[in-house]
């Protein structure tokens, strides 16, 4: 259980030397999408930074969200950011079980009310009373409600608990609902994705020690470090869309030549995720790299949003005719083709479209 | 004379002639010309995160060829290894941090004259000098 010291003192008991400290603070820097010039601000905040007690509380979910972080790519600095947070209660990851495992729990509410990081994947089944999921003999509804009330902030890890995610699609037979459709009086901090980037994952968390306070937001609670931009604005293969080259089929002549993909159903146009630039395994490639189109999985209801195959809209135009005279034009037509693509995508979401294997044959 | 050997750093080799010179690596050669002027007439000390830039294929090795090696190679050892070169351009420095696991944790272009890490902290150069005090005083 966390103790009364600094994140440095705990550093420096893992035998972290100043060099290795300022090389943490830059990692943390890139992690957090924060400009390098911030290191030094990082590590005079990180001396001084007391180190927190954290719970993470899993519902409705597949564990996906945990395996994505325990099998991220910089393990070393993840594994530093878990030795300097005290993580009391994970129950997945947690050695203890039963009666001792619920016990952690409410030790460390007691201890650190109102200091606490309360985690949570999963989204909450709120239908019959919430009996569709309980942990200890309580429904989800009632520990996320019991464990929101003493927490300094709430971190909803992937896209389950930021939008309900899989769970809520449609049917949703379970009512599975968000951890911001029940909890409104806490700061909460929505890191979606099937499963979220573990360095999303940890640079949150660092920002949160680092600053002591929640990052920027945007209206959907996601932080703006991370999904301030579309995967399109950053996509290495938007060239290909300003020049209107876009792959028809997964083997054509513009497939094999890396054009862009818009046209097999990318999302990446209203998509706001990091996976362009911070990339998975190792960094070494992302969806769009590998050759599939993006499938939106950081935005709300994208289960229920058409096909994953289908283009939102067909370009009504030879984008390449209108791009090629000036840039300014090529800008105007992106935001006109991603407007379209919003309403559709609007659209789809009240047809709530379900994704069917009809769709992976196309 | 060729005007990269005007550069008082010994250049340990040329970038070849057929490198493409992408917009991308343009801007971000701009972006450090900047950086450079601003250190020379503010000692302002800026650095660019590669791992937040959205490079084509091809343009990372590109600017990488561009920038070159000069004659400043430091290995630091702590949380993993950490490559610090001075590039052919005085002042500008690639920063390569990876972790334990050899899996690279973070790459910066510095533009300092020093970069920060490899300073030593007044409090550890007071611990070391009271450490090498002690032995003197025993050897006494």
């Amino acid at each position: 259980m966390a103790e009364n010291r600094t994140l440095a003192a705990a550093l420096l008991q893992h035998g972290v030397t100043r060099r290795g400290f300022l090389k943490y603070c830059a990692g943390l820097a890139s992690m957090m999408a924060l400009p390098a010039s911030m290191v030094p601000r990082i590590a005079a905040a990180l001396e001084s930074a007391m180190r927190p007690s954290v719970i993470w509380l899993s519902f409705q979910e597949c564990t996906g969200c945990t395996e994505s972080l325990t099998r991220s790519h910089s393990p070393s600095l993840e594994s530093l950011i878990f030795d300097v947070v005290s993580l009391d209660y994970h129950h997945t990851l947690q050695a203890a079980s039963g009666e001792a495992a619920e016990q952690a729990r409410t030790q460390a509410m007691e201890k650190f009310d109102g200091q606490y990081l309360l985690l949570v994947d999963g989204s909450i089944p709120i239908k019959d009373g919430g009996v569709y999921s309980t942990i200890a003999g309580m429904t989800n509804l009632d520990m996320l409600k019991e464990t929101a009330k003493g927490a300094a902030a709430i971190v909803s890890i992937g896209t389950c608990a930021s939008y309900g995610g899989l769970p809520h699609a449609k049917p949703n037979p379970t009512g599975a609902v968000a951890v911001s459709d029940i909890i409104k009086d806490k700061p909460i901090i929505n890191v979606p994705g099937c499963p979220p980037i573990p360095v999303v994952i940890t640079g949150v968390l660092a920002h949160f020690l680092t600053f002591g306070k929640i990052p920027e937001l945007d209206k959907s609670l996601r932080p703006l470090s991370f999904y301030g931009e579309s995967i399109h604005d950053r996509c290495y293969r938007r060239p290909f869309y300003d020049r209107g080259q876009f792959a028809k089929s997964f083997d054509d002549e513009g497939a094999r030549k890396g054009w862009c993909l818009y046209e097999l159903g990318c999302k990446g146009p209203t998509t706001h995720n990091a996976c362009a630039t911070t990339k998975w395994n190792q960094g070494t490639s992302f969806p769009i790299q590998s050759g599939h189109p993006c499938l939106g999985c950081s935005e709300p209801d994208f289960w229920d949003a058409g096909s994953f195959y289908k283009a939102f809209t067909a370009p009504p135009i030879n984008v390449s005719s209108v791009v090629a005279p000036a840039l300014a034009a090529g800008a105007a037509a992106g935001v006109a083709l991603g407007l379209a693509s919003r309403i559709k995508k609007a659209r789809s979401s009240k047809r709530r479209e379900p994704v069917t294997t009809d769709d992976l044959k196309e | 004379m060729n005007s990269l050997e005007e550069i008082a750093i010994q250049i340990i080799e040329k970038p070849h002639s057929d490198i493409q010179v992408t917009d991308n690596v343009k801007a971000i050669l701009y972006e450090i010309n900047n950086m450079m002027q601003a250190l020379l007439e503010t000692g302002e000390t800026n650095s660019i995160d590669l791992r937040s830039l959205p490079l084509l294929p091809g343009e990372y090795e590109a600017l990488k060829e561009i920038l070159g090696e000069g004659e400043v190679f430091v290995t630091l050892e702590t949380l993993g290894s950490s490559r610090i070169i001075e590039t052919r351009l005085a002042g500008v420095w690639w920063l390569f941090h990876d972790d334990e696991n050899a899996e690279r944790l973070a790459e910066f272009i510095e533009v300092t004259y020093t970069p920060e890490i490899l300073k030593s902290d007044r409090a550890d150069v007071a611990t070391a000098q009271f450490a090498l005090q002690q032995q003197l005083d025993d050897w006494v």
